[in-house]
């Protein structure tokens, strides 16, 4: 895949990756929605990011010259957790319609977003490959 | 219901709403049925939900592991909600002194289904949540996908 | 802003695809050896593309946006190599025009 090799780029598609996922785990949350005993799941991704980034920012240091620099930025995958602390109903349920729906919409946005970022990639590519015709 | 993943779980979920509403209707259409063919009062009858997972068809709910890959299909195994049974409440019938209705007993007292108004209307109400929040989600997931389609255009 | 992808052009051009079709005779690689690379990896990308769109046809609809985005790559490295071919041959008819 050699036009998407850059970071940035990769990570969208991770994004993407993560957004059509949120949006199964969220379907699946509003289903059991009063079902007895069901725990709600969530997809942490963008979180993930930040948390990373921040990491980046102080270099952890080495006790040993001979020790390999740990250069923050790893591979950050969507993950599903799945959530036992929120509140629970007297059926033992804990999802709440309001934050699901919420998601719903913020997940859309944001998948939005992602496709908007990346069809700006490919109008550059696009732009170079045409204009370089001249 | 379809290919889709986020239907086929929506589906699901508005396939059992609508069923826990037929069984609320059966039971308030049945509220002052004194006697059925088994004999005795209507009993009220409830709907069990259970969540509905791949590969595997236990009725408790199972926590889905982690799923440390970017891979999105097959690893997450939610799949929505199933009636797992429609039950007969067993508990007792209501009694109701009426000693010229003709299905009272010796003592008078008419035995009535165990049917409670307010109790039925309640779960009618969150089925009618339940629904629209599911129908809201195939909407989210309809644009979703046809997003998708805009890549690269 | 730093357009990292646009600036580095040799990411077009993966050194290690160019080095495995090369004319074993030949010292260094030459162009038509990265233009083989290049050819391979286009192809390899519009398979890359159509298995995906097969897949979809077969009911795995779940990473449509997979498939758009393999569908986007294949057509822009194939538009890629289609001017680069071109400005290649510009260049020869333009050498084969010039008065000795």
């Amino acid at each position: 895949m050699f036009f998407l090799h850059d970071e940035t780029t990769g990570r969208l598609i991770k994004g993407l990756d993560a957004a059509a996922l949120r949006q199964q785990v969220t379907a699946h949350n509003l289903a059991n929605l009063n079902t007895p005993n069901f725990n709600r799941s969530d997809v942490s991704f963008e979180d993930e990011l930040m948390r990373a980034r921040q990491q980046a920012d102080t270099p952890l240091a080495r006790t040993h010259e001979k020790h390999f620099p740990i250069t923050p930025g790893p591979e950050i995958n969507p993950t599903i957790k799945t959530d036992t602390t929120t509140t629970r109903r007297i059926d033992g349920n804990n999802v709440d319609i309001e934050r699901e729906m919420l998601n719903l919409v913020s997940n859309q946005l944001r998948y939005n977003t992602y496709v908007q970022r990346l069809n700006g990639r490919f109008d550059n590519w696009r732009y170079v490959i045409n204009e370089g015709r001249r | 219901m379809s290919f889709f993943p986020e239907f086929r779980i929506s589906g699901s979920a508005l396939t059992a709403e609508k069923t826990r509403l037929d069984v609320i209707a059966g039971n308030l259409a049945n509220m002052n049925t004194t006697r059925t063919p088994e004999g005795g009062p209507y009993k009220r009858r409830t709907v069990v939900f259970s969540e509905d997972l791949a590969a595997s068809r236990s009725r408790r709910a199972i926590v889905t592991p982690f799923v440390p890959s970017s891979a999105t299909g097959g690893a997450y195994r939610g799949q929505g909600v199933r009636v797992d049974q429609i039950l007969a409440d067993h508990r007792d019938p209501m009694m109701v002194y009426d000693p010229e209705h003709p299905d009272a007993g010796e003592d008078g007292y008419v035995l009535y289904p165990n049917v409670e108004l307010a109790k039925e209307m309640t779960d009618m109400i969150t089925a009618q949540r339940s629904y629209e929040a599911n129908v809201t989600a195939v909407q989210t997931a309809k644009s979703i996908y046809t997003k998708a389609l805009e890549i690269g255009r | 802003m730093v357009v990292n992808s646009v600036n580095r052009a040799d990411a077009f051009i993966d050194r290690n695809i160019v080095l495995q079709t090369r004319n074993p005779e030949e010292s260094d690689p030459s162009f038509a050896d990265a233009l083989r690379g290049v050819l391979g990896q286009v192809n390899r990308l519009q398979v890359e593309a159509d298995a995906a769109t097969e897949q979809l046809m077969s009911g795995n609809i779940e990473n449509l946006h997979q498939v758009m985005i393999k569908a986007e790559e294949a057509q822009l490295s194939l538009q890629f190599t289609v001017q680069v071919v071109n400005k290649v041959l510009q260049a020869y008819q333009e050498i084969a025009r010039m008065q000795i």
